[in-house]
Parts: structure tokens; sequence; C-alpha cells
């Protein structure tokens, strides 16, 4: 038996060596030897005690409890400082606690687990280059899967987040979003397709189009409400993080497609919406754009690292919610090792927010919590976001394959957004269709190309 | 009634195409159809109270003089001078000519006895409607699937004016006065009855919009009625369509391949939404292709549909109307047949890219020029003291078919002055011109010639000629030709002008470009060059000559837009600043050689014209935190001393409502010339707009 060295603080200790030393990730082992065997057990990189919401709080919570401002204190040093002030503040937000995903697989895409496996197995590495751009071990621009599947700084886990958003090559999803008053009354209601076509840092390991200059195209297509409906913008990445994106749009009342400043991306894109360009998957601007990337702590944490799509409705995919209108009703679980990382705008000298801080699983660097602050250094947004398996959807556990056909696809599920300093809150989920879209968890490059991600794809768009 | 008929038709066949989807009640394919539609629409009062004082200067209550008497005098003419010596000489059994030639008189020998003083205001009285818009609008819009690559769009558009509150001018107003305002030949039914807010029609009273449905107070069409289908890069656009080109916005420069409807409340509207509701949509094939990943081909046939303006008298007339509504030759001419076509290729290169484009098109606005009344109507011979009695007597002394012998002292060509004038331009009748020092004021507003236009009204109709009018080289001539022409037709004399179309080539480029800097006010502006050059383009006449005036053009359009953040608390707000120049026309297509005449009640004078027009814009808006509320404004300055303001607020308390409350500060009066600047067209439309918009999906 393990006794007192490994008691429950032992191994955050450890947590915090790692990080402050510089280290990779893993306790047990060296989390690139799990990935490079495919391993599907995350329990030989971490010990239980870090996979035990029943040590972390101390025996007072197990898996199948309800966290709510009654026992939110025994888990505080577990959840970020937004989803504490949600359960013990005003909102009485609640949360249930689920046992852990311990099959690494099922943290990311299939393909996107497959190609890092390959990458370590084939000694496929990468590294930043003196623009802090990834390049591989040639110094060719980075194709493949998690550029650093154990990541040692805080611009490799950047990097990790913003190089495939989606851990998809193609992703084309569909959005609902409810914006909701303090007092929780729907205000506005949008649906929105949302492509993101990589270019480079591809899974296929080739540039798509032979674009080696952008890294990805991203398309917003509005579809609802009628006040927005033709609205569509496409950010053309580079693959030089440094740049901002060129920024393109159709708005109805042009007509037109037009090119846009780009510049600005701590605005609504909507009235209503709490979030802003900057925010999604704590990766809307390139990373090279901010700066001072720091790793502030390693720890386990409780968070959404891995929905349960068998309580969603069977045919939206919507999660259930809870008494709060404002919130889903949805399972945290305890990740072995998270990464606390912060950043600045330094390049957005004007930008309203002073820095933001990601919560970041570490075994796949997906981040659940993107915490922004404003000047005066005042949280001011949550943006919670969660991913999981469509394995076994709905009553009737429906399995929805990926690109490949045969594995469970993967994607984000449901995103709180929440303005602190407001109570007003952008509820979104990944929808199966809504508004004449749908989402595709196996749209067609080419289709995907054509339809969202040029100019002329926003003028039929837009048009339509 | 088989017109109401076809009429009727073309309602079913566009409720059909948007009720496509209802078919959706049997199974299968659809049902598909059905689940796979997607229907919006949005609802909209829109409400603007006039904070002007006066009317808009082209509507009868406030038309030039309207309340200023001026004297006239009649003068006699010189073929009626001739004549009447000729005509004595017939009574002494003289052979024609045996009598010395008169000199010739010039409307400068007063005839004694015709002298009065007339007021306009007499006759139309003035107006006090308090509102300038007040419109209900519904816009639907479905949009169908049919397959993987094929898309069927179609949008609805109705508007409607209720009763209430909106303009009750009628003709009818003016009575028996000249035997009142008559219609002749051809349509003229906005111009003799209630005032009507949508009939746009042809000189047959055919609609210029074919899918269109109109009368006095509403309208409905089909601005978007189009089969989209993409292959790949490839995409084809069939069927009723809008097509908007270049990245500058208000100010058009490459935007080209469609004209502009007017109706509905002019340039007037939220200055945001540019010329959305405004492009004329055709029926058009659009194919575009994205041959590379950063050029585009984009290409199109559109059958020619024109430039819609207001009707006579109603809130945003542009045209005075002393002039009946103008006759169109949209159909009469065969321009209903006529294609445009064009192409452009737009490069993308993320920081900076260009456009080039070549299009043959007829110009949307289209030339106006003086156009045979086809109405009927004499010179008032009651009671027999009265100078078109006098008039009518001459003339019908003089011989009718003289053949190759004619002139028009011994001779006519009509059988009656009624006749006369209806191959003429000028119709007797209320509400027209009364003197000619208004006529000058009127040329001034609308940009015309006063001399040229009163000369070439008589070059070009041999009808006025034989109705004693001659060519004058001064003003103070037409005047007093003029004023003897009113009162022999016992007040005023309604004009006629007609529309025709001419074919051009418009080629264009543009350069846009995206700054990069260290200093942040200077960075990520968007800056964007735009020209178009037309070699052989025909602009209206400012004297209103048949085939206009032919001239070559260019345009040049430069605007920057970038987003700047002034504080942490509110988004970032959108600032554009845009510079166009255009060396032949004004932005609505009319010729600076018409520019700097006179204005108001100022003496009359012959324009001079100006070299270029240069516009100015600065728009943009600013959100508040979660964009509940965004400030918005537009300022169009043009340099020669106009200026139109709108500030906006918008209001978007969710719930797919929006709220738009907006002002329009208009003044051509800001400095120097007036007529110098376009805004004075518009002076009169100072107003606040409150709409309020209910969406749904």
């Amino acid at each position: 038996m393990r006794i007192k060295k490994y008691d429950v603080d032992y191994f955050r200790r450890h947590l915090m060596q790692t990080a402050a030393l510089g280290l990779g990730t893993g306790v047990l082992m060296p989390i690139e030897k799990l990935f490079a065997s495919q391993g599907d057990d995350i329990r030989k990189v971490y010990p239980d005690e870090l996979l035990s919401i029943e040590i972390q709080s101390k025996g007072k919570i197990k898996p199948g409890d309800v966290i709510d401002k009654s026992n939110v204190e025994s888990v505080k040093h577990l959840l970020d400082p937004g989803i504490y002030e949600q359960i013990s503040g005003p909102e009485g937000r609640t949360i249930y606690i689920k046992a852990p995903e311990t099959n690494p697989r099922n943290l990311t895409t299939a393909s996107y687990y497959d190609a890092t496996s390959a990458d370590i197995k084939n000694g496929h590495t990468a590294h930043l280059d003196a623009n802090k751009n990834v390049v591989d071990e040639k110094g060719n621009k980075w194709q493949g899967g998690l550029p650093f599947p154990s990541p040692k700084t805080a611009e490799e886990v950047w990097m990790n987040m913003g190089l495939n958003i989606g851990r998809e090559d193609v992703a084309c999803y569909v959005i609902d979003q409810t914006d909701l008053d303090p007092a929780g009354k729907q205000q506005y209601h949008y649906n929105f397709q949302w492509v993101e076509m990589n270019t480079m840092a591809r899974t296929a390991r080739t540039p798509y189009k032979n674009l080696t200059d952008e890294l990805r195209r991203q398309s917003v297509y509005f579809a609802a409400n009628p006040d927005v409906r033709g609205t569509t913008f496409l950010s053309i990445w580079a693959y030089d993080m440094r740049k901002i994106p060129d920024l393109y749009g159709y708005l109805p009342q042009f007509k037109r497609v037009r090119q846009f400043p780009a510049n600005q991306r701590f605005e609504p894109l909507v009235p209503g919406a709490v979030w802003f360009l900057s925010d999604p998957w704590a990766a809307g601007d390139p990373t090279n754009t901010w700066g001072n990337h720091k790793i502030v702590e390693r720890k386990p944490m409780l968070g959404p690292w891995s929905s349960d799509s068998s309580t969603w409705n069977q045919t939206t995919w919507q999660p259930p919610m809870q008494k709060n209108p404002k919130f889903f009703n949805v399972p945290f679980e305890l990740c072995p090792d998270v990464i606390v990382t912060s950043c600045e705008p330094t390049g957005y000298p004007r930008s309203p927010v002073s820095k933001r801080v990601a919560y970041v699983d570490a075994r796949v660097s997906v981040a659940t919590s993107n915490i922004r602050y404003d000047r005066q250094g005042k949280m001011w947004s949550n943006f919670e976001m969660a991913h999981g398996l469509w394995d076994k959807v709905g009553p009737q556990k429906k399995m929805y394959p990926g690109p490949d056909g045969k594995d469970p696809a993967w994607s984000w599920t449901y995103v709180h957004i929440y303005d602190f300093q407001t109570k007003r809150m952008s509820l979104c989920y990944h929808v199966s269709e809504a508004a004449g879209v749908k989402s595709r968890f196996q749209a067609d490059a080419d289709w995907a190309w054509n339809t969202y991600c040029t100019p002329q794809a926003l003028q039929i768009l837009g048009s339509s | 009634m088989r017109k109401r008929m076809r009429e009727v038709a073309g309602c079913v066949a566009g409720l059909v195409f948007l009720g496509l989807p209802a078919l959706a009640s049997a199974d299968g394919y659809f049902s598909d159809l059905w689940s796979n539609t997607v229907f919006t629409g949005s609802l909209q009062y829109n409400l603007s109270v006039r904070t002007d004082g006066d009317q808009n200067q082209y509507n009868q209550s406030n038309l030039p003089f309207q309340d200023v008497a001026v004297p006239r005098q009649a003068y006699l003419p010189n073929a009626l001078s001739t004549g009447a010596l000729n005509a004595v000489g017939n009574l002494l059994g003289l052979a024609p000519g045996s009598l010395p030639a008169a000199g010739a008189s010039d409307f400068t020998i007063p005839i004694p006895g015709y002298a009065d003083t007339v007021r306009r205001g007499d006759y139309a009285p003035k107006n006090h409607l308090p509102f300038n818009n007040n419109m209900l609008r519904f816009n639907g819009r479905v949009n169908t699937p049919l397959g993987h690559n094929l898309t069927f769009v179609s949008e609805l558009r109705v508007a409607y004016v209720p009763t209430l509150f909106s303009n009750r001018y009628n003709a009818t107003a003016f009575g028996d006065t000249q035997g009142g305002i008559t219609g002749g030949d051809y349509y003229n039914g906005p111009d003799t009855g209630n005032v009507n807010y949508f009939d746009a029609k042809g000189r047959n009273g055919k609609r210029l919009n074919p899918l269109e449905l109109s009368s006095s107070n509403y309208m409905a069409d089909l601005p978007t009625l189009v089969l989209n289908y993409r292959n790949g890069p490839f995409s084809a656009s069939l069927g009723n369509q809008t097509i908007a080109w270049g990245q500058g916005i208000f100010l058009r420069t490459l935007d080209v391949p469609n004209g502009l409807d007017f109706r509905r409340h002019l340039i007037l509207d939220r200055a945001i939404e540019e010329y959305q509701d405004k492009r004329v949509s055709s029926p058009a094939l659009r194919v575009m292709n994205q041959v590379t990943n950063d050029i585009l081909i984009d290409g199109f046939v559109e059958k020619f549909q024109p430039t819609i303006l207001p009707n006579s008298n109603t809130p945003y007339n542009v045209i005075p109307s002393a002039f009946y509504t103008p006759l169109d030759n949209y159909y009469v001419g065969g321009y209903d047949t006529k294609l445009n076509y064009g192409f452009r290729i737009k490069a993308d290169y993320g920081t900076w890219g260009w456009t080039l484009m070549a299009v043959r098109r007829y110009n949307p606005n289209g030339v106006y020029s003086w156009g045979t009344s086809g109405i009927n109507k004499g010179l008032p011979t009651s009671p027999v003291t009265t100078l078109g009695n006098l008039v009518t007597t001459a003339y019908n002394l003089k011989l009718e078919g003289c053949g190759a012998a004619y002139n028009p002292t011994t001779c006519r060509l009509f059988p009656s002055t009624g006749a006369a004038l209806a191959s003429s331009p000028l119709t007797v009748g209320p509400g027209g011109v009364y003197s000619g020092k208004e006529w000058f004021a009127t040329a001034g507003s609308a940009h015309l010639n006063g001399l040229a236009a009163f000369n070439n009204a008589i070059n070009e109709y041999a009808s006025l000629r034989d109705l004693y009018a001659d060519n004058q080289s001064t003003v103070a001539g037409v005047e007093r030709e003029l004023n003897t022409f009113f009162m022999g037709s016992g007040g005023s004399l309604r004009g006629t002008v007609q529309r025709d179309y001419y074919a051009e080539n418009n080629f264009g480029a543009g350069l846009s470009y995206v700054t990069a800097s260290e200093h942040s006010l200077l960075d990520s502006i968007i800056l964007n060059l735009e020209a178009t050059y037309t070699p052989y383009e025909r602009l209206t006449d400012p004297g209103l000559a048949h085939g206009g005036l032919k001239t070559s053009e260019y345009v040049i359009g430069f605007d920057a837009e970038k987003w700047t953040r002034w504080s942490d608390a509110y988004p970032a707000a959108y600032l554009v600043f845009e510079y166009q120049r255009r060396s032949a026309s004004d932005l609505v297509g009319l010729s600076l050689k018409g520019y700097r005449g006179n204005t108001g009640t100022t003496d009359p004078i012959v324009p001079t014209g100006i070299s270029s027009a240069n516009y100015l814009v600065f728009a943009g808006f600013q959100p508040t935190p979660s964009r509940l509320f965004v400030f918005e404004w537009a300022v169009l300055w043009d340099i020669q001393g106009g200026m139109l303001f709108q500030p906006n607020v918008r209001y978007a308390p969710g719930h797919n409502i929006n709220v738009d409350l907006f002002y329009n500060y208009v003044n051509g009066n800001l400095y120097g010339n007036p007529t110098k600047n376009v805004v004075s067209d518009i002076n009169n439309d100072n107003e606040i707009t409150l709409r309020v918009t209910y969406g749904f999906q």
C-alpha cells in the first residue's frame, strides 16, 4: 500500500515541480509512452490519487454526488474561480460528479489521437522556431497530431490548443446560442454554422490545396435569427501565428463580400452575445498575438472534461437544463493534471482584457475553461467548454461515427459563457441541425471548402 | 380586365413559388423539402415625421414662387405679328407679301391690356403634411434546398401606406381651373388623381418591374426569385436577383449592375443598410468561379431594368410636379428586351487585392428629354377677351396643310391648338409653371438649363413653332415669351418629359490594401481605391434635348475603414471614411453642366455648371456593451456646400425586435450656391424616423 509519502498533496506537489522544472506530462510514466503504445488506460500515467474525487475531497465527495452551495467548499481547490463563483454565488449553480474518463483515446478525436501516436512512434517532433511558430524536426511547418504531446512550456500548451482547434482537419458544427439576461430570461437566440478547415497542421499530413502559408480557414454563417440571417464571416489564419487573420464578411445589407478589419477581437459579434471572437477554445486569436505566456499551476481539477452524451436530447443533442435556466445540468469529473496557464494581449494594445487564464487538460491540451480578466484585474467572463464523444447519445444510446466512419465522433458539446460583472449568459450547445444547417462529422473537405471557405462561398451563403 | 387578370396570375405565380414548400403535405421528397425549407420574415413599421416647416420643394404646395406674386405681360410674337399683317392683307384682297414685312417683334412689343399678376399659391394651396413616411412593410424569404447542389430562394416584399397620416394630395383639388389636370394618350396615372406612392409604369401603362404588383398605396414584388446551383468552385444563380460589386459602400463606384428603386424612402433609410432595399432586381444569370484560391471570376447577363424614382407629389419626389410623371419609353423603345452583361475578376491576397471589371449596360438612370404629351387640350377661348382666344383665333385663321410651303405665320400643321399642344411637350392645365421666373427657378431646382430647355422644346417640336413660339437668346426674352404662353394658356402650362435609355461601357479597376503599423490608430485600416471610366455615356441634357448629352466620365472612389476601441467598457467603433470624385454627373446621375443655376426665387440665370462633383462620407457605429444599443451615424458632405447627417440609435431588446430612431438632417445651404450641390435637391427632407422591426423564423 502507498503510505504517507503519497498523501493527497504529494502528487499535487509533484505536478507543481513538473511545472517549475519544465518537465513533461506524466507522473508514473511519460504520457508519450502511453500514446505511442496506443494505450487505453490513463492510470498507467497517473496514480489513483489524482483520479479519485474521494481522495481529492478528503472523502467528502464521490461520483454521483451533486455539488452545490452546501458542499462546494470541499472541492473549492479543485474548481476554477469562475465555476466556484457560479456555485457559491447568487446563481446557485449545481454540478454533479461522474467517474473520470480513463481512456485517453476518448479525450480527443480518433484521427488526432492516432496521428499523435504515429508522430511519437516515428520521431516526428515539434519545436518552436525563432518566430515561435511550430515546426518539425526538419524545420518544416507542422503536419500531424498534437505537436507537443507532453508540453513543457506555456507557449507549447497554447500552440497545442491553437494549431488545430477542433482536432479534425475539417470540422463543421451548428451552434445553438441563447443569450439570457441577468434574471435568466431569454433575450436573443441564434443558430450559426461554424466551419474549421485546417490547411496545415493536418492529420492528413499534406497541405490542403497547397496553402502552406495558411493555417486554416474558419467560417461562421448565421442562419438564425432573422435579424442576422445571411451574415457570414470568413477568417483566414496565416500559419505565422504572429499575424492577425484576414477577415471577409457578407452582410445582408451590403449584398456583397467585403473585407473587414480584423484587429478588434474583443467585440460581441451579435447583440446579446457575451463571448468575443477572441474567446473560443481559448484560442480565438493567433497564439503569438498574445504574449507573456506563463504556466501558473499544475494540479488535478474538476471540469467537464468528457461529456455524458446519454443525457442529451435524442434529436437535438441539447444537454439537460438545471433549475437555473442559465446553466445546463452537466457532469464534472476529475482531471489528474490540469495546466493553469495565462497570457496577456500584448498584440492588442487597446484590448479591454488584461489577461486570460486557461485550464487545460495536460493529457490532450484541451481547455475546459478560459477566464478573461478586465483591465482592473477583475474576473470578466468564463468560457466554459466541454467536449465528449457522440458514443451513446440520448435515451436510445445512439452512436454517431466520426470521419473514419467507425469511431464515435468527438467534439465540443456545450459552452457556458458567463459574464461575472453583468450576470448575463450566452448558452451554447452543439446542435444536430437548425435553421437549415446541419452538423456534419463526416464533412467532405472539398464540399466544406467550396461551401464555406472562399469569398465566393460567402456570397452564395449570404444570398441564400 | 385582361390586364388585371394578368396581374392576378402573376401574383398567384409568385405565391405558388413562395408556397412551394406547402406541397410538403405529401410524403417523401416534398416532406423533405418542407423539413429543409427555412422561412424568415419581418414586419416593420416606419414613421417619419417632418421637422421642416417647408414641404418638399418639388411638390405642388412648395414649388418655387408658391407664395410670391409675379407680374406677367403678354408680348406679340414674331410669327403672329407677321401673320397678322398677312391677315390684314388677305382681308384687303392683297396678294401675300404685298404689304411690307413687319420687323421681328422678338416678344418685345407688349400686347396692351394683357398684363396680370400671378401667385401660384392661389391655385395650389399649401399642404401641411406632418409625415413623410408612414409605411408598413413585410418581407418574407423562403430558402428551399432542392438537392445537394441546388437551392431555390424566393423573397416577397410588401409595402403599404395606410391612408391615415398619408399625403392626401389629389389633382382634382385644382377643380376646373384651366379644365383641371387632365391625362392624354399615355400613362398619366399619378398626375390626374390621388397621390400614387408606388405605381411605376411605362408610357404604355405597363409596370416597369414585371414581378411587381402595385397600386397607389401598396406594392408587392419578388426581389429574389432565384435558383442557385453550386458545384465545387463553380456556382450559378438564375432568376430575379440583385448584384452588388465593389468594396466601397454608400458611394457607388464599381457597383454598376443594378439601378436603384427610390420609391420607399429615397436615400433616407437607415444609412448603414446601404442599398439593401434599393437595388432594382433583375432576371439574370450570374456565374462565379473561384478559379484559384485567390482569384474569383464573376460574370452576369441580366435583363435591363431601370432606376425608379418616387412619383409626383409623394413626400420624397425629386421631379418638379409642374411636370407630368415622365413618360417612360422602357417598353415602347424596346429597352425591355435589352441585356446588360459584364464580368469582374477579383483577387485577394490577404493584405492586398485587386479587381478588374467591364460591363456593357444600359444606364439605368436613363436620359430625360422633352416628350410629346399626347394631351389634346386647347388654349382657353372663353371669355372671348382672353389671350388664349386671341391666339386661337389667329391660329385658326392660318391655313392647314400648306405642305412644302409651310411657314408658321400663315400655315398651321394641326386642326386646333389642342391638337398642336398634344404634339408638344406642353399642356394647358393648373399646377404647372405660371411665370418665366418660375420656369427658371424650377429648372434650377432640377439642375436644368431653363434657356436651353426652352429653345430645345421649340427647336424639336414644330407644334410649338406652329403656335408662334420662337427661339430666344436671352433669359429676359425667354421670360417674356413664356409669360405670354402662360397667359395664353389661362394660367400655367405643364411639361412632359420622357425617359430613354442608352447603352454604355463601364471599365473599372480597384485596389485594396490593409495597413499594418505599430501604432494602433494606423493599424489594420482597410484602404480601397476604385475607379471606373465610361468612354461614351449619355446623361440627361440640362436643356432636355432629345438624345441627351454625350460625354465621357470617370469616377474615382477611395475609402478607408477601421475598427477602433476608445475605452475598455465599450466595444470597438466601426469607422468608414470615403471620398468620391465624379467628372460628369452627380450622385444621382444628373449632368454637372446643369449645376450653378438659380435657386428659389432668385433672378433667373443660366447654369454654368461645375467641373466635378466631390463627395465625402464619414460613417460608423459604436455599440454599447453586449450591443443592446448601437449608435450609428452617417455624414454625406458635398464639398460644394451640402450635408446630409443621419444619427441613429438602434435598440435591440431581443425577442427579434429592433427599434431604430434616426434623424435626417439635410442642409443644402451650408455655404455657397445651393445649386452647386446635390444635397439641396432634398433640402426639405429634414425628418425624424421611428422604425420598429419584428423578425420571425
